[in-house]
């Protein structure tokens, strides 16, 4: 896990662990009654305080033993005499400070407060403070730096299975490089120590040695090797221990660096919180009641590594039962966070078997307990993943209530075993109504086999939805009892119960046609037929019919097609592909000719899977059937089956036909398969002089991308034929390629219908963007320009100019707008209003606005709307700017509508009161309001 | 539930009749022109009769687009909010200046009608398999909205009924309906880029707000016309509020599945079509998700998933994070190509100039999706995008939303659909449904 990935979840579990104390009123209003009052007290030390004392708070306070508050002192240098913390509040003093000297006042009252009896928890740096302090030093044991030395008192440390207290010289207190470091525990049967394990990994910390204080009345509890790999002593130094003073007692632990990264992973690790935790709780009571958490890491091998090491994102989650707790009076809509820390208990506790169970266990008993529905139904969402037997009792006992049977089978349905089976079944004579039907529903999506006899029985409730749902569970089980129960009660029942039973039935059957038992399949399937019940289900019991008939299917093909009730045509020819091979489908084309018009049309797509010479020869005579959708189904079949051998018909029926048929031939034709098809179109293009089919050929081209057609292309927009000059030129979109533009400006200045003009500068126009760098794409068309002469091919230059949109060009087409030539000044108007960018935007508004000609002022108009619209990351404020403008030059209500359709993409205020001002205008009022109540609906939001 | 129909008239009684004494279930309906009171381009007997159900969100676009097709004929709408069934209605109204659509509040009566031959369905998806199942069952071929199940099991059953009864059925994922997604898919499948090392599926992030509702988390009655318990129906009780129930109760994973289910039936949907993993699904999956720490919407906001199929091919999903690209992204030997809505891009990028000749592999062309539905209903060919395939892309995300709950990697088999060795992650294929709720095959 990254630095930066915790960071923000360090910042949101701290400012959740404020506010879940200001918003959740039931752990304000009524805390648990043994909450237990804490001070913290930091505001000075080496380490890194601010992050630290928040992060003790919040470990203390996830137990829900402890009420912590946190005492923060004047920063170093500060007027400490200020600093007087109330002592006699509290049951514990956490001690996160290493500063200044506190007041000679507030150092009686805490050497009282200790020998009275109150707690203390020395936390890491805390023991390097006052060193001068006598009192003080009683109370921590032991302590390092700030000039300790022999005279502070001995080291402390373990050796060959004891505590040694070594008093040579020395200094006192010492660490080496941050690392990964070993715990082992010296006194299990310390309240602290109890149940944890003999070792395990502590995280990335600074491991503390050469301690040395008074140490008086000390326990160590656990020690860790001072490793001089890591330039540590050598020595097993004590990192947890114990002192008494009067009657107070002490908990200090020299873990929990807090420095540099956040949050610090010493304070992350699970034998940090947890003893930090267990120590807290001793200091303040003597005892300690909380559980090992499940997820305490354990070293069980001798070599030692930092995977072993267990963190808690977030610090000390609270254990299940404190979570439950405050989960029990859930209701929807409040406290929601507690679900999410529920859901990350169970998801970091379920994978080992001994935790899981505790989860369930604790699951077990918020069932039990008075606690709210909501909740009830929160904790069956996990029993239906983690639940077992054991839950089975109490899920049994909320299945026959009204308000907790559904949540009950949210979890009971999931859970294996026979147990779950059983309850469900007993369940059925205790229940009713949807209750009872939910029950069954679990049954069948259970497939207990056990269930059949009750479920039979239910068939016949006298509740008609009891009975479908009986029918539908039973289709479920699918097993040779449940489909012997359907079979009987298919005579005995009628309506959509006969219905639902039918169904069930097939269902049965598709099982065991999977599991192989065709009689047993087939003989529901006959059975299902030979009833009075909805076609469609008739039908699905013939597919069924023909899937299990082994080598009959293809017989019952025939027959059913043979026959002239055509309701089985659809099923049967479904399932052609799954009988008849290529050599045997022609058993199905010679009924073909005999068929209902519907079934040959759908028969056709069928046959177009066989790539079998019989078949494309009866789909070639299919194409000239009387019967248009059967014409069009073959013609569609032959796209695939065909090749080059069928590019004739197919490019007679397309000059021929039209309509939905046209479209037919075409898109085979343009889709026809064989290596020669494309050498064929070329030379049928040059052979056959019928223009209709030529127009074909030509299309043909094109929409293949035959490259080699491209001349006989080029030959073609010469045509006399106008029809087949334009299909030409619009071919030659498709393939011609930037080498070919002065052949197609050629073009251009040839050609004589205005049609074809269009079509020529549109492609020329996508030939040109073709061209990589787009500062040349213009580059011919304005080389030609230079050269031509005459105000037709000027203007049709500047057309394309305009089309191509490259920038550059603009200065020409501003040249030309300025002519006395009317023609040349139209072309160049028009060109600005084809930009395919809002660069000419200032251009247009000038000519919207000084235009003489009213055709002009309106193209200008319009294009100038369009570029408003280009850019979406225009300000809001700025297009209805412009927007403003374009209304004031508009006289037509169709260019104030297509205004008004612009404004309430730029949604501001501005655009609103432009919107308004045309409420007014009869012609366009019904189009203002549509867009002011647009607008006024974006900005709301 | 109670019945509520309105406005069946004469003519429409009498067409339903003759409909049924002619007992063509499995063709569409043939509908006599003087019943239907309009004098279209389209020949009668061409006809499609329709019924919509759903029309909080993506039922009226959907509807619109089916009533502008000569084809239709529009005869009855279907909603438990009776806000929504008149907006349907007056809509279907108003385009054939009558009064003859019928309404209900109850899906099932309407199903009990034997002369529709297609319905167009847009509810939550916590309601698409009852529905659908009901639907094929009746013998109506269906248009529905992606993701096309609320659990891996709830597909199988609905692609299992539509085969059984023979459907026509169309996924609302019309990215296969455009151009740039065709063609990329196609560059894909013809080995343009060779053999495929990864693919990377980037979809959206957060919560869209589409309802307007965000927050309004107090829970309360619901108003009037709404019929909350119907609404409800197979899904754990919990209470109304207005973030929970219109447009955004795709947040709430009771419900909906969030951003990755909504998105799974759009991009990874055309990953697998490239690929040619239209009947397949990966064999193992992993990956993690953040989700809201409290509130109504309750799915994952930011996700990370990494799929691997049997031929080793891996495939990343993820919404949120930036190294992963909007749209879908195929990684081969000699190049990549990406595409989004509006975007196809490829390296190198002569990919995109391209040409895929009729020789090559051609994938199913269709430009206009709702109209696929139609032809197809008329034809009886699959649709560009069947149930099956549906099923499989949606699978990819039911496993995923599994493998980020367990926190754990998923080994699947494609071929049986089954989780391998993880009862826990079996668990969790399926919902049980609130009574009287119940899967009716």
């Amino acid at each position: 896990m990254t630095k930066q990935k915790i960071k923000p979840l360090f910042f949101v579990m701290l400012a959740f662990g404020l506010l879940f104390r200001i918003g959740c009123p039931l752990l304000t209003s009524s805390p648990a009654p043994q909450t237990l009052k804490v001070m913290v007290i930091t505001g000075q030390n080496n380490h890194d305080w601010k992050t630290s004392s928040p992060i003790l708070k919040q470990i203390l306070e996830n137990t829900r033993l402890f009420e912590v508050d946190v005492a923060t002192s004047p920063p170093r240098k500060g007027d400490m005499d200020s600093f007087n913390p109330n002592f006699a509040l509290y049951q514990l003093v956490v001690l996160d400070y290493n500063g200044d000297s506190w007041s000679v006042r507030t150092q009686r009252a805490f050497i009282n407060y200790v020998k009275a009896g109150g707690g203390v928890v020395v936390y890491h740096a805390a023991n390097n403070a006052f060193p001068g302090w006598k009192e003080y030093n009683e109370i921590i044991g032991l302590g390092g730096w700030e000039n300790r030395n022999e005279t502070s008192g001995p080291y402390i440390y373990w050796k060959d299975g004891e505590v040694v207290r070594d008093s040579s010289p020395g200094r006192g207190g010492y660490h080496g490089y941050q690392h990964e470091f070993l715990v082992i525990n010296r006194d299990t049967s310390h309240p602290i120590t109890r149940g944890l394990p003999q070792k395990w990994m502590h995280a990335k910390d600074e491991l503390y040695s050469l301690l040395r204080g008074p140490a008086k009345n000390l326990h160590v509890l656990t020690t860790a090797y001072s490793d001089p790999e890591q330039s540590g002593t050598g020595r097993d130094e004590p990192v947890l221990f114990t002192i008494e003073y009067g009657k107070g007692r002490i908990f200090h632990t020299v873990l929990g660096h807090a420095g540099g990264e956040i949050p610090p992973p010493a304070m992350e690790c699970v034998g940090f919180i947890v003893t930090f935790q267990r120590g807290a709780e001793w200091a303040a009571t003597g005892k300690v009641t909380q559980e090992v958490p499940g997820d305490f890491p354990v070293l069980d091998k001798d070599v030692s590594a930092p995977g072993d090491i267990r963190r808690w994102e977030g610090f000390r989650p609270p254990s299940l039962k404190t979570i439950l707790q405050d989960a029990a009076t859930f209701e929807y809509g409040q406290n929601k966070e507690i679900l999410s820390q529920l859901r990350d208990y169970i998801q970091s506790h379920r994978d080992s078997p001994e935790s899981r169970q505790h989860c369930e266990e604790q699951l077990l008993s918020l069932l039990n307990s008075s606690a709210t529905l909501a909740a009830k139904m929160t904790v069956c969402r996990h029993l239906r993943m983690i639940g077992s037997e054991m839950s089975v009792p109490v899920l049994e006992k909320m299945l026959i209530h009204k308000d907790t049977s559904d949540m009950a089978r949210y979890a009971l349905e999931k859970i294996p075993g026979d147990s779950v089976d059983n309850v469900l079944i007993k369940g059925l004579a205790k229940s009713d109504g949807n209750m009872r039907i939910g029950i069954i529903s679990s049954l069948g999506q259970r497939k207990v086999p056990d269930s059949v006899p009750a479920l039979g029985k239910l068939i016949h409730d006298s509740d008609s939805a009891t009975a479908i749902a009986a029918a539908a569970a039973l289709g479920q089980v699918t097993n040779p009892e449940a489909a012997r129960v359907l079979s009987k009660a298919m005579n005995k029942t009628k309506g959509q119960l006969k219905t639902q039973v039918a169904a069930s039935l097939l269902k049965c059957a598709e099982q065991f046609h999977a599991q192989k038992n065709l009689k047993t399949a087939s003989g529901i399937y006959n059975k299902v037929l030979a009833v009075k019940i909805p076609v469609l289900l008739r039908q699905a019991a013939m597919k069924g019919k023909i899937s299990t008939a082994k080598g009959d299917g293809g017989k019952i093909i025939i027959d059913v097609l043979k026959s002239r009730k055509s309701e089985m045509h659809s099923p049967a020819i479904s399932m052609v592909r799954d009988i008849f091979d290529e050599s045997t489908i022609q058993q199905v084309c010679v009924l073909f000719p005999e068929l209902p018009v519907t079934s040959q049309a759908h028969l056709l797509p069928v046959l177009s899977h066989y790539n079998e010479p019989s078949v494309l020869q009866m789909v070639i005579k299919t194409t000239e059937s009387k019967e248009s959708s059967v014409r069009i189904a073959a013609l569609k079949a032959l796209g695939k089956l065909g090749d080059t051998s069928t590019l004739d018909l197919l490019t007679q029926h397309a000059a021929k036909a039209d309509g939905e048929e046209q479209t037919a031939a075409r898109n085979s034709l343009w889709g026809l398969k064989g290596v020669d098809t494309d050498q064929t179109i070329i030379v049928n293009l040059i052979r056959k002089p019928d223009p209709a089919i030529q127009l074909e050929l030509i299309q043909s081209i094109g929409e293949r991308r035959i490259n080699e057609g491209k001349s006989l292309l080029f030959d073609k927009t010469r045509s006399s034929n106008p029809k087949n000059r334009t299909a030409a030129i619009k071919a030659l979109k498709e393939i011609a390629a930037p080498d070919d533009l002065p052949r197609l400006l050629n073009i251009l200045l040839r050609v004589k219908s205005e049609k074809d003009r269009q079509e020529i500068q549109n492609t020329i126009a996508a030939i040109a963007s073709k061209i990589p760098r787009q500062n040349r794409r213009a580059n011919a068309v304005s080389n030609k320009l230079e050269s031509v002469e005459t105000v037709k091919d000027r203007c049709a230059l500047y057309r394309v100019l305009g089309k191509i949109g490259v920038n550059s060009t603009l200065p020409l087409i501003r040249k030309a707008l300025t002519e006395d030539n009317g023609n040349i000044h139209d072309a160049a108007v028009r060109a600005l209003a084809d930009w395919p960018n809002d660069t000419p935007m200032d251009d247009l508004l000038q000519i919207a606005g000084r235009s003489t000609s009213t055709v002009h002022q309106v193209l200008a108009l319009r294009a100038y709307v369009r570029m408003i619209e280009m850019d979406r990351y225009r300000s809001p404020e700025g297009a209805a700017r412009s927007l403003k403008e374009a209304l004031a030059l508009s006289s037509r209500p169709e260019e104030k509508i297509m205004i008004l359709g612009a404004l309430p993409r730029f949604a501001c205020k501005d655009a609103l009161e432009l919107a308004e001002s045309l409420l007014q205008e009869d012609e366009v009022k019904a189009e203002a309001e549509l867009a002011v109540g647009k607008i006024k609906k974006r900005l709301e939001k | 539930m109670k019945m509520k129909q309105n406005n069946i008239n004469r003519r429409v009684f009498l067409k339903r009749l003759s409909v049924a004494a002619l007992g063509t279930v499995g063709f569409p309906s043939i509908v006599p022109a003087s019943a239907l009171g309009k004098s279209g381009t389209t020949a009668p007997s061409n006809r499609i009769v329709m019924a919509g159900i759903g029309f909080g969100m993506m039922g009226i676009p959907n509807m619109r687009s089916f009533l502008s097709k000569d084809e239709v004929q529009f005869v009855a709408v279907c909603d438990v909010d009776k806000n929504h069934l008149t907006q349907a209605r007056d809509i279907v109204n108003e385009k054939y200046g009558n009064k003859d659509c019928a309404t209900y509040h109850d899906f099932q009566k309407l199903c009990q009608r034997r002369d529709i031959d297609a319905v167009s369905i847009a509810l939550p998806d916590h309601w698409h398999a009852i529905s659908v199942i009901a639907c094929a069952r009746a013998g109506f071929d269906i248009y529905g909205e992606k993701p096309l199940s609320h659990s891996l099991l709830e597909g199988r059953a609905m692609s299992d009924a539509v085969k059984r009864y023979n459907r026509i059925w169309q996924t609302g994922s019309w990215q296969r309906s455009v151009a740039n997604f065709h063609q990329a898919c196609e560059l894909v499948r013809n080995g343009r880029i060779g053999k495929i090392m990864k693919v990377e599926v980037g979809l959206p992030s957060g919560h869209n707000d589409f309802g307007g509702t965000e927050g309004q988390e107090t829970m309360g009655p619901a108003p009037e016309h709404l019929d909350y318990d119907f609404w409800l129906g197979p899904a754990p009780y919990a209470p109304y509020c207005p973030a929970r129930v219109h447009r955004n109760w795709r947040w709430n994973m009771d419900l909906g599945g969030g951003q990755l289910m909504d998105w799974i039936g759009h991009h990874v949907d055309i990953a697998h079509w490239g690929l040619d993993f239209d009947h397949t699904g990966p064999v193992e999956i992993e990956g993690s998700g953040e989700y809201p720490r409290s509130g109504v919407w309750n799915s994952p906001t930011r996700y990370y998933l990494t799929a691997r199929y049997a031929d080793g091919t891996p495939m990343v999903i993820a919404g949120g994070h930036k190294d992963i690209r909007s749209g879908t992204k195929w990684i081969g030997e000699s190049g990549w190509i990406w595409c989004n809505r509006g975007g196809l891009e490829a390296q190198p990028s002569t990919l995109l100039k391209e040409f895929i000749g009729p020789n090559e592999i051609r994938l199913y062309k269709n430009r206009d999706h709702h109209q696929n539905f139609l032809d197809c209903v008329k034809s009886r060919q699959k649709t560009i995008t069947p149930c099956e395939v549906a099923h499989r892309s949606a699978s990819v995300g039911h496993l995923g939303v599994i493998a980020m709950e367990l926190g754990r990697k998923i080994h699947f088999n494609p071929e049986t659909e089954t989780i391998i060795g993880d009862p826990e992650a079996t668990r969790l294929l399926g919902r049980p449904y609130r009574g009287p709720w119940h899967l009716n095959h």
